[in-house]
């Protein structure tokens, strides 16, 4: 998309950040969904790139590297795993890309 | 937002590669039980889209009902309708529910040279496939399934029809007739991912190429670079990837040896079905490949879904799930379809626990 200054920027609603989970800290907070008892988390994500839902999208050397946390629910064991790659939502994307990093610990 | 909606967004994400709200179950029945036991009667259409809902599908591949669910059956009619074949020719024998052709018009390389398919009538398998995905598509959507276009590959066709022996020999004894066989068959299928693209049928589409056995490849990686992925990347992906319609490459086997060159230098977009009997493991596949590609399937349907108990899916099931769902990139299902020897308890065992068990870290306290 290019703006009417010839500036171009990126539609941020239809793009989302992904980060790899590092660390996951269990709040010991349970919130019920569906008869089941979720665990609320934070979880400390390494912004790595943009989902393949943009494929050109390249994540600038600013924001590579950079630490954000996003708050998930987690039941199963499978939740808690580190190391993976996780989406940002296009609330917390669109926080991370206009520079303020969601509850980022280093800002 | 509806069934179909959540499932056509829970599949969207996962091609993405990121994590839908639970994995999106993918199958295909092939199974006159299930189809009977869960479908009802009446159209065959119908009744295969209402079987496979009430297994709990979310995604499927499964176009062959017009000839009463025999997928061999409409191939071959396929070929006599589209390819000029003789169809008194060729006869099938179906046996436990498998069939294969029983009956060519050849036995040797002279008689295959004189009974080549003719290149096929775009106009006329054209309007076919856009009628049959129509009525299938919207079927489908009533049950809230996702369609995926699915054609078999080139190679897989061309040694289909020659029978895989007599192809073989050809490779070194008549090469003209290899190269034509795989210019009508990739003819055939460009024709085929060309009408997917354009009608916009759906998100993805599936290439089944069957080129591996249990323990490695069926045909040399060097061959198959120079004679077959040129034409599956040129005529099948390249009309796909212009609309953003996903690729999904399917071949049942050992595929170790040849993924790097397709997730690589094809850039394929997912891969199916990574079977466990033939030594394919899933930990392994997603370590290596999970950030680049999507991976459908896993669920043994050689041993585990005929002769297991419920108890056992149930626990490979969540296992699988363990391993190949963090990060999202992942549909789970049977290693290749719900074939006849697979008891409804076994496919529902499967299907509904991924349901529960399928479930992704949610990001609010309602979704």
């Amino acid at each position: 998309m290019t703006s009417q200054s010839g500036e171009k920027h990126m539609n941020i609603a239809a793009v989302r950040l992904k980060g790899k989970v590092l660390e996951i800290e269990r709040t010991g907070e349970f919130t019920e969904i569906d008869g089941e008892r979720w665990e609320k988390c934070i979880f400390l994500l390494e912004l790595t790139s943009f989902s393949k839902r943009t494929p050109d999208k390249k994540l600038s050397y600013a924001l590579k590297g950079k630490k954000t946390k996003s708050v998930r629910y987690c039941l199963y064991d499978w939740h808690y795993k580190l190391g993976v790659e996780k989406t940002l939502t296009p609330d917390e994307t669109e926080t991370a890309l206009r520079g303020t990093p969601v509850n980022n610990p280093t800002a | 937002m509806g069934r179909y909606e959540e499932n056509y967004k829970r599949f969207e994400t996962t091609l993405n590669l990121e994590e839908p709200d639970r994995v999106p179950r993918w199958d295909l029945i092939n199974n006159e039980e299930i189809w009977r036991q869960l479908g009802g009667t009446g159209n065959p259409l119908e009744v295969c889209a209402r079987a496979q809902r009430a297994v709990g599908i979310d995604v499927s591949r499964f176009r062959w009902w017009f000839t009463g669910f025999d997928w061999y059956k409409s191939k071959l009619q396929e070929f006599i309708r589209f390819l000029g074949l003789n169809g008194e020719e060729w006869a099938l024998k179906t046996k436990g529910g498998t069939s294969w052709i029983s009956k060519r018009p050849f036995t040797d390389l002279d008689g295959l040279e004189d009974h080549l398919p003719q290149y096929p009538d775009e106009d006329a398998w054209a309007q076919w496939l856009i009628t049959l995905y129509g009525k299938t598509r919207e079927a489908y959507k009533r049950e809230g399934i996702v369609l995926v276009g699915n054609e078999e590959g080139p190679l897989t066709h061309a040694y289909m029809y020659a029978n895989t022996d007599l192809f073989a020999m050809a490779i070194y004894m008549a090469p003209k007739i290899v190269d034509y066989l795989l210019d009508v068959f990739e003819k055939y299928a460009y024709i085929h991912a060309k009408i997917w693209a354009e009608h916009d049928f759906g998100p993805a589409f599936f290439l089944g190429e069957d080129i591996a056995f249990g323990s490695g490849l069926m045909f040399s990686g060097e061959w198959m670079k120079k004679h077959l992925f040129p034409r599956i990347k040129r005529s099948i992906m390249a009309p796909l990837k212009k609309k953003g319609i996903k690729f999904i490459f399917h071949s049942d086997g050992n595929m170790y040896p040849i993924l790097d060159y397709l997730v690589d230098e094809m850039r394929i977009d997912a891969f199916n079905p990574i079977e466990p009997a033939a030594g394919m493991d899933i930990g392994v596949v997603k370590e290596k490949y999970g950030d680049k590609i999507t991976l459908i399937g896993n669920i043994d349907c050689s041993h585990l879904l005929p002769t297991g108990t419920p108890e056992e899916v149930i626990a490979v099931t969540k296992k699988t799930i363990d391993i190949a769902a963090p990060g999202g990139g992942f549909l789970i299902g049977s290693s290749s379809e719900l074939h006849d020897s697979v008891p409804i308890e076994n496919a529902l065992a499967l299907h509904q626990t991924a349901e529960k068990y399928g479930r992704y870290p949610k990001s609010s306290k309602t979704r």
